[in-house]
């Protein structure tokens, strides 16, 4: 066996699954990836295109949320309909009475 | 050959280290985080960044034009259902009538009825969505599943015909399409609610783990996964949705 094919061997000994990657890469997105996890994580995507592939995807969801918040909340109501504003006052000029 | 090792199961069983878990105080039966007083009662004062000071008492009315869209949109964002956000934002106002505060300045009334709000929500959370999101979880676990190989020496390897396909499109920025926003949305509304809850919480609200956990009531364990589930099916979802239409 060649030294890189050596070498290839003890890497993947030491890194993670790609199910187990996959997770690893989320972790990271929310900021909870230890650093031995890191570690085991980085070796995989040195190994690993599907793994890679899948971490810019994800990534990429993300940064499309954040550049456009008006997009991802399209759809979703963000004010109070008139008439749950006229409700709403009415209530609070004649708050129910305690119990 | 060393193509095949490298794919060996037999790897270190990373997803029970608790140190790759996001800190979140909250517990599914301990004390909400950042709550200061009992959820129940419904005169709490959250702890107001500015004291309150004796001015002429603010009119309840003018509340609802001034605050009523902001709180409305603060709990559609977290309970993802017009009604119980109009719910909520009513009884938060009722709260504060009772608090009987005045506040100089709009932006002290703004926190103070937002930190009423947020204890609204945390009840909602508890009294309504403790059991449904288990199930939920179960069933992401079996899709997981099946994008890897479970048997053999490939164990916990992507499924090629199932796993990422290469998205042309993205190193073109036409991420940003309408027809992508379309996929977004019918992908995103078939999660499960609490799980597309704490993704959009997360990703849109940009909250931090351990305030998710207080909002939704749920362990640090099951909010990590609830974020992964989502990534993986949201990921999935727009790749036969929108990617492979627009190829
Ligand atoms: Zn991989």
């Amino acid at each position: 066996m060649s030294l890189w094919g050596r070498c290839r061997r003890w890497l993947a000994e030491v890194s993670p699954s790609c199910q187990q990657a996959a997770r690893a890469q989320s972790a990271r997105l929310d900021g909870s990836l230890s650093r031995s996890a890191s570690l085991g994580l980085w070796i995989h995507l040195v190994l690993c295109r599907w793994c890679r592939r899948y971490g810019r995807q994800i990534r990429s969801i993300r940064e499309q949320m954040k550049k456009h918040p008006e997009k991802a909340h399209a759809g979703v109501p963000d004010a109070l309909r008139s008439e749950a504003k006229e409700r709403l006052k009415e209530i609070l000029r004649k708050p129910p009475a305690e119990d | 050959m060393e193509e095949k090792d490298a794919r060996r199961d037999g790897m270190r069983p990373l997803s029970v280290d608790k140190t790759w878990l996001p800190a979140c105080a909250h517990q599914r039966d301990g004390a909400p985080l950042a709550m200061k007083s009992e959820p129940t009662s419904p005169d709490v004062d959250p702890a107001p960044p500015a004291a309150p000071r004796q001015g002429k008492l603010s009119d309840p009315e003018r509340w609802v034009d001034e605050h009523g869209d902001y709180l409305f949109k603060y709990a559609m964002t977290r309970v993802r259902d017009p009604a119980r956000a109009e719910d909520l934002v009513q009884e938060t106002f009722l709260a504060a009538l009772k608090g009987g505060k005045s506040f100089e300045g709009r932006a002290a009334e703004k926190s103070w009825l937002i930190g009423i709000l947020k204890n609204k929500v945390v009840d909602a959370y508890r009294k309504t969505s403790r059991e449904s999101s288990f199930t939920d979880l179960e069933f992401y676990q079996d899709e997981e599943r099946d994008r890897f190989v479970q048997e053999g020496l490939f164990k916990g390897s992507w499924d090629h015909d199932l796993g990422p396909q290469e998205w042309s499109a993205e190193a073109g920025g036409t991420l940003d399409s309408q027809e992508f926003w379309k996929a977004f949305h019918d992908c995103s509304s078939k999660l499960p609610k609490a799980i597309s809850t704490a993704f959009l919480l997360r990703e849109l609200d940009e909250m931090e783990t351990p305030e998710i956990c207080g909002v939704l009531g749920i362990s640090e364990n099951n909010l990590w996964v609830m974020l992964h589930r989502a990534r993986m099916a949201l990921r999935r979802c727009l790749e036969a949705n929108w990617f492979t239409k627009t190829r």
